[in-house]
Protein backbone atom coordinates (compact mmCIF):
# COMPACT_ATOMS: atom_id res chain seq x y z
CA UNK A 1 0.00 0.00 0.00
CA UNK A 2 2.63 2.76 0.94
CA UNK A 3 4.89 1.16 -1.45
CA UNK A 4 2.28 1.86 -4.43
CA UNK A 5 1.90 5.67 -2.73
CA UNK A 6 5.41 6.26 -2.83
CA UNK A 7 5.49 4.49 -6.69
CA UNK A 8 2.52 7.07 -7.73
CA UNK A 9 4.61 10.02 -5.93
CA UNK A 10 7.82 9.30 -7.69
CA UNK A 11 6.01 8.60 -11.04
CA UNK A 12 4.21 12.17 -10.44
CA UNK A 13 7.41 13.78 -9.53
CA UNK A 14 8.72 12.59 -13.27
CA UNK A 15 5.51 14.04 -14.72
CA UNK A 16 6.46 17.29 -12.87
CA UNK A 17 9.91 16.99 -14.14
CA UNK A 18 9.35 16.37 -17.75
CA UNK A 19 6.65 19.54 -18.00
CA UNK A 20 9.33 21.62 -16.36
CA UNK A 21 11.48 21.16 -20.04
CA UNK A 22 8.20 20.94 -21.95
CA UNK A 23 4.31 22.84 -20.59
CA UNK A 24 3.31 20.39 -23.18
CA UNK A 25 3.87 17.48 -20.50
CA UNK A 26 2.17 19.40 -17.98
CA UNK A 27 -1.23 17.67 -19.22
CA UNK A 28 -1.58 14.24 -17.46
CA UNK A 29 -1.21 16.67 -13.93
CA UNK A 30 -3.81 18.87 -15.25
CA UNK A 31 -6.23 15.53 -16.49
CA UNK A 32 -5.39 14.48 -12.77
CA UNK A 33 -6.31 17.21 -11.06
CA UNK A 34 -8.69 19.63 -12.49
CA UNK A 35 -11.69 17.68 -11.01
CA UNK A 36 -10.60 17.90 -7.29
CA UNK A 37 -9.19 21.73 -7.64
CA UNK A 38 -12.46 22.64 -9.15
CA UNK A 39 -14.73 21.14 -6.30
CA UNK A 40 -12.64 22.36 -3.90
CA UNK A 41 -13.45 26.04 -4.94
CA UNK A 42 -16.81 25.64 -6.18
CA UNK A 43 -16.76 25.11 -2.08
CA UNK A 44 -16.00 28.18 -1.72
CA UNK A 45 -17.25 30.56 -4.28
CA UNK A 46 -20.68 28.43 -5.22
CA UNK A 47 -20.69 29.42 -8.79
CA UNK A 48 -19.85 27.47 -11.87
CA UNK A 49 -18.09 30.29 -13.52
CA UNK A 50 -16.39 31.91 -11.56
CA UNK A 51 -14.48 28.58 -9.83
CA UNK A 52 -13.85 27.99 -13.75
CA UNK A 53 -12.04 30.85 -13.90
CA UNK A 54 -10.32 30.55 -10.99
CA UNK A 55 -9.57 26.95 -11.81
CA UNK A 56 -7.84 28.26 -14.69
CA UNK A 57 -5.87 30.83 -13.08
CA UNK A 58 -4.66 28.39 -10.66
CA UNK A 59 -3.19 25.95 -13.45
CA UNK A 60 -2.00 28.72 -14.85
CA UNK A 61 0.11 30.23 -11.63
CA UNK A 62 1.48 26.54 -11.52
CA UNK A 63 2.58 26.15 -15.05
CA UNK A 64 4.20 29.45 -14.94
CA UNK A 65 5.88 28.71 -11.10
CA UNK A 66 6.73 24.97 -12.26
CA UNK A 67 9.97 25.71 -12.13
CA UNK A 68 10.37 27.04 -8.63
CA UNK A 69 8.36 23.72 -7.52
CA UNK A 70 10.40 21.37 -5.70
CA UNK A 71 9.40 17.59 -4.81
CA UNK A 72 9.68 17.40 -1.15
CA UNK A 73 7.42 14.14 -0.81
CA UNK A 74 4.29 15.52 -0.89
CA UNK A 75 1.71 14.70 -3.97
CA UNK A 76 1.61 17.81 -6.22
CA UNK A 77 -2.11 18.19 -4.91
CA UNK A 78 -0.85 20.45 -2.17
CA UNK A 79 1.04 22.62 -3.99
CA UNK A 80 -2.21 23.53 -6.04
CA UNK A 81 -4.39 23.15 -3.27
CA UNK A 82 -1.91 26.13 -1.60
CA UNK A 83 -2.42 28.05 -4.73
CA UNK A 84 -6.54 27.30 -4.62
CA UNK A 85 -6.51 28.83 -1.36
CA UNK A 86 -4.65 32.09 -1.85
CA UNK A 87 -6.62 32.83 -5.65
CA UNK A 88 -9.88 31.97 -3.89
CA UNK A 89 -8.62 34.43 -0.51
CA UNK A 90 -6.92 37.25 -3.29
CA UNK A 91 -10.44 37.01 -4.93
CA UNK A 92 -12.64 37.81 -2.07
CA UNK A 93 -10.59 40.38 -0.60
CA UNK A 94 -10.21 42.23 -3.82
CA UNK A 95 -14.63 41.63 -4.04
CA UNK A 96 -14.62 42.34 -0.35
CA UNK A 97 -16.93 39.94 -0.02
CA UNK A 98 -17.77 37.58 2.77
CA UNK A 99 -16.23 33.92 1.74
CA UNK A 100 -19.20 31.62 1.81
CA UNK A 101 -18.16 27.86 2.68
CA UNK A 102 -20.59 25.11 1.65
CA UNK A 103 -20.77 21.94 3.96
CA UNK A 104 -21.98 18.77 4.02
CA UNK A 105 -24.11 17.68 6.85
CA UNK A 106 -21.97 15.19 7.13
CA UNK A 107 -18.24 17.04 7.39
CA UNK A 108 -20.43 19.15 9.97
CA UNK A 109 -21.30 16.44 12.28
CA UNK A 110 -17.35 15.55 11.93
CA UNK A 111 -16.44 18.18 13.28
CA UNK A 112 -19.58 18.57 15.67
CA UNK A 113 -18.05 15.03 16.77
CA UNK A 114 -14.97 16.18 17.30
CA UNK A 115 -15.40 18.74 20.09
CA UNK A 116 -18.02 16.96 21.44
CA UNK A 117 -20.99 19.02 20.40
CA UNK A 118 -24.83 17.10 19.88
CA UNK A 119 -25.50 17.31 16.16
CA UNK A 120 -29.13 18.51 17.06
CA UNK A 121 -30.30 21.74 15.29
CA UNK A 122 -28.91 24.31 18.18
CA UNK A 123 -25.96 23.10 18.71
CA UNK A 124 -25.23 23.00 14.73
CA UNK A 125 -26.75 26.76 15.19
CA UNK A 126 -23.99 27.30 17.86
CA UNK A 127 -20.88 26.07 15.79
CA UNK A 128 -22.13 27.85 12.94
CA UNK A 129 -21.98 31.26 14.79
CA UNK A 130 -18.48 29.94 16.70
CA UNK A 131 -17.18 29.36 12.96
CA UNK A 132 -17.99 32.74 11.72
CA UNK A 133 -16.01 34.30 14.18
CA UNK A 134 -12.96 32.65 13.14
CA UNK A 135 -10.03 34.27 11.21
CA UNK A 136 -9.05 33.42 8.19
CA UNK A 137 -6.53 31.23 9.14
CA UNK A 138 -8.12 29.11 11.84
CA UNK A 139 -10.60 28.45 9.59
CA UNK A 140 -8.41 27.33 6.78
CA UNK A 141 -7.05 24.89 9.38
CA UNK A 142 -10.78 23.39 10.09
CA UNK A 143 -11.36 22.93 6.50
CA UNK A 144 -8.40 21.25 5.01
CA UNK A 145 -8.82 19.14 8.16
CA UNK A 146 -12.19 17.79 8.69
CA UNK A 147 -13.84 18.79 4.76
CA UNK A 148 -11.13 18.23 2.91
CA UNK A 149 -9.93 15.04 5.29
CA UNK A 150 -6.01 16.07 4.77
CA UNK A 151 -3.70 14.66 7.12
CA UNK A 152 -1.38 17.33 9.22
CA UNK A 153 1.42 16.23 7.42
CA UNK A 154 -0.76 17.74 3.86
CA UNK A 155 -1.83 20.86 6.14
CA UNK A 156 1.48 21.78 6.57
CA UNK A 157 2.58 21.94 3.30
CA UNK A 158 -0.24 23.18 2.18
CA UNK A 159 0.04 26.20 5.04
CA UNK A 160 3.72 26.59 4.63
CA UNK A 161 4.28 24.96 7.99
CA UNK A 162 5.03 22.03 9.76
CA UNK A 163 2.96 19.03 10.49
CA UNK A 164 3.68 19.23 14.71
CA UNK A 165 2.65 23.02 13.94
CA UNK A 166 -0.43 21.88 12.15
CA UNK A 167 -1.92 20.21 14.64
CA UNK A 168 -1.06 22.19 17.90
CA UNK A 169 -2.78 25.25 15.84
CA UNK A 170 -5.91 22.92 14.90
CA UNK A 171 -6.49 21.76 18.07
CA UNK A 172 -6.14 25.24 19.72
CA UNK A 173 -9.09 26.29 17.41
CA UNK A 174 -11.14 23.64 18.39
CA UNK A 175 -10.60 24.48 21.69
CA UNK A 176 -11.32 28.10 20.57
CA UNK A 177 -14.57 26.99 19.49
CA UNK A 178 -15.79 24.76 22.74
CA UNK A 179 -15.40 27.79 24.49
CA UNK A 180 -17.36 30.02 21.88
CA UNK A 181 -19.78 27.72 21.84
CA UNK A 182 -20.44 27.15 25.97
CA UNK A 183 -20.19 31.57 26.20
CA UNK A 184 -22.88 31.37 23.84
CA UNK A 185 -25.01 28.56 25.26
CA UNK A 186 -24.64 30.17 28.74
CA UNK A 187 -25.37 33.29 27.53
CA UNK A 188 -28.75 32.13 25.92
CA UNK A 189 -29.61 29.87 29.08
CA UNK B 1 -14.65 36.26 7.52
CA UNK B 2 -15.86 33.42 6.05
CA UNK B 3 -19.57 32.33 6.35
CA UNK B 4 -20.54 28.67 6.49
CA UNK B 5 -23.50 27.17 5.10
CA UNK B 6 -24.97 23.70 5.70
CA UNK B 7 -26.01 21.76 2.56
CA UNK B 8 -28.26 18.40 2.72
CA UNK B 9 -26.35 17.26 -0.54
CA UNK B 10 -22.61 16.58 -1.14
CA UNK B 11 -20.91 19.22 -3.26
CA UNK B 12 -20.05 16.43 -5.96
CA UNK B 13 -24.55 15.95 -6.08
CA UNK B 14 -24.72 19.98 -6.94
CA UNK B 15 -22.01 19.84 -9.53
CA UNK B 16 -22.34 17.11 -13.04
CA UNK B 17 -19.29 15.75 -14.75
CA UNK B 18 -20.64 17.75 -17.29
CA UNK B 19 -20.50 21.10 -15.56
CA UNK B 20 -16.59 20.63 -14.92
CA UNK B 21 -15.53 18.86 -17.73
CA UNK B 22 -17.08 21.76 -20.13
CA UNK B 23 -14.28 24.22 -18.59
CA UNK B 24 -11.10 21.78 -18.94
CA UNK B 25 -9.25 23.41 -22.06
CA UNK B 26 -5.79 22.17 -21.67
CA UNK B 27 -5.59 23.95 -25.22
CA UNK B 28 -6.26 26.91 -23.38
CA UNK B 29 -4.13 27.07 -20.77
CA UNK B 30 -1.06 26.26 -23.06
CA UNK B 31 -2.28 29.01 -25.36
CA UNK B 32 -2.33 31.62 -22.37
CA UNK B 33 1.04 30.58 -21.01
CA UNK B 34 2.97 30.96 -24.29
CA UNK B 35 1.06 33.99 -24.55
CA UNK B 36 2.89 34.91 -21.34
CA UNK B 37 5.77 33.61 -21.32
CA UNK B 38 6.94 34.13 -25.49
CA UNK B 39 7.62 37.15 -27.53
CA UNK B 40 5.38 37.92 -30.62
CA UNK B 41 7.26 35.56 -33.13
CA UNK B 42 7.27 38.07 -35.64
CA UNK B 43 8.97 41.43 -35.55
CA UNK B 44 6.31 44.03 -36.16
CA UNK B 45 8.52 45.60 -39.10
CA UNK B 46 8.24 41.84 -40.57
CA UNK B 47 4.35 41.29 -40.86
CA UNK B 48 2.89 42.67 -43.64
CA UNK B 49 0.02 44.31 -42.16
CA UNK B 50 1.46 45.80 -38.56
CA UNK B 51 4.13 47.57 -41.20
CA UNK B 52 1.88 49.01 -43.25
CA UNK B 53 -0.12 49.82 -40.71
CA UNK B 54 2.96 51.54 -39.04
CA UNK B 55 3.44 53.10 -42.38
CA UNK B 56 0.23 55.03 -42.36
CA UNK B 57 0.05 56.23 -39.18
CA UNK B 58 3.84 58.11 -39.80
CA UNK B 59 2.00 59.16 -43.20
CA UNK B 60 -0.61 60.99 -41.31
CA UNK B 61 1.53 61.98 -38.02
CA UNK B 62 3.70 63.84 -41.15
CA UNK B 63 0.83 65.36 -42.61
CA UNK B 64 -0.17 66.63 -39.43
CA UNK B 65 2.87 67.84 -38.62
CA UNK B 66 3.14 69.62 -42.02
CA UNK B 67 -0.86 70.96 -41.68
CA UNK B 68 0.34 72.54 -38.14
CA UNK B 69 3.66 74.11 -39.17
CA UNK B 70 1.87 75.60 -42.60
CA UNK B 71 -0.80 77.02 -40.35
CA UNK B 72 1.62 78.55 -37.87
CA UNK B 73 3.81 80.33 -40.83
CA UNK B 74 0.55 81.84 -42.00
CA UNK B 75 -0.81 82.77 -38.65
CA UNK B 76 3.27 84.88 -38.27
CA UNK B 77 2.75 86.27 -41.39
CA UNK B 78 -1.30 87.70 -40.76
CA UNK B 79 0.28 88.89 -37.25
CA UNK B 80 3.32 90.98 -38.68
CA UNK B 81 2.17 92.54 -41.84
CA UNK B 82 4.17 95.78 -40.98
CA UNK B 83 7.53 93.52 -40.77
CA UNK B 84 6.28 92.62 -44.25
CA UNK B 85 6.01 96.48 -45.17
CA UNK B 86 9.48 97.85 -43.96
CA UNK B 87 11.16 94.89 -45.80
Amino acid sequence: MESGKSSRLKEEAQQIEAAKSNPERFAPLYDKYYKPIFIFIFKRVSDKELTADITSKVFLKALLNLDKYKFQGFPFSSWLYRIAVNEVNMHYRKAKKVVEVRITEHNFNLLADEIEEQPDESSQQLLLEAMNELTLEQSQLVELRFFEKYSFKEIGEILEITEANAKVRLYRVLDKLKKSITLKRSKTQ
Amino acid sequence: MREYKIHKAPVEEQLTDQDINQHKDFGKLTANYDRITKPPTKPLYKDPKAFLGLVLILIIVYLLMMAEAEEQQQNNTNTNPTEQVQE
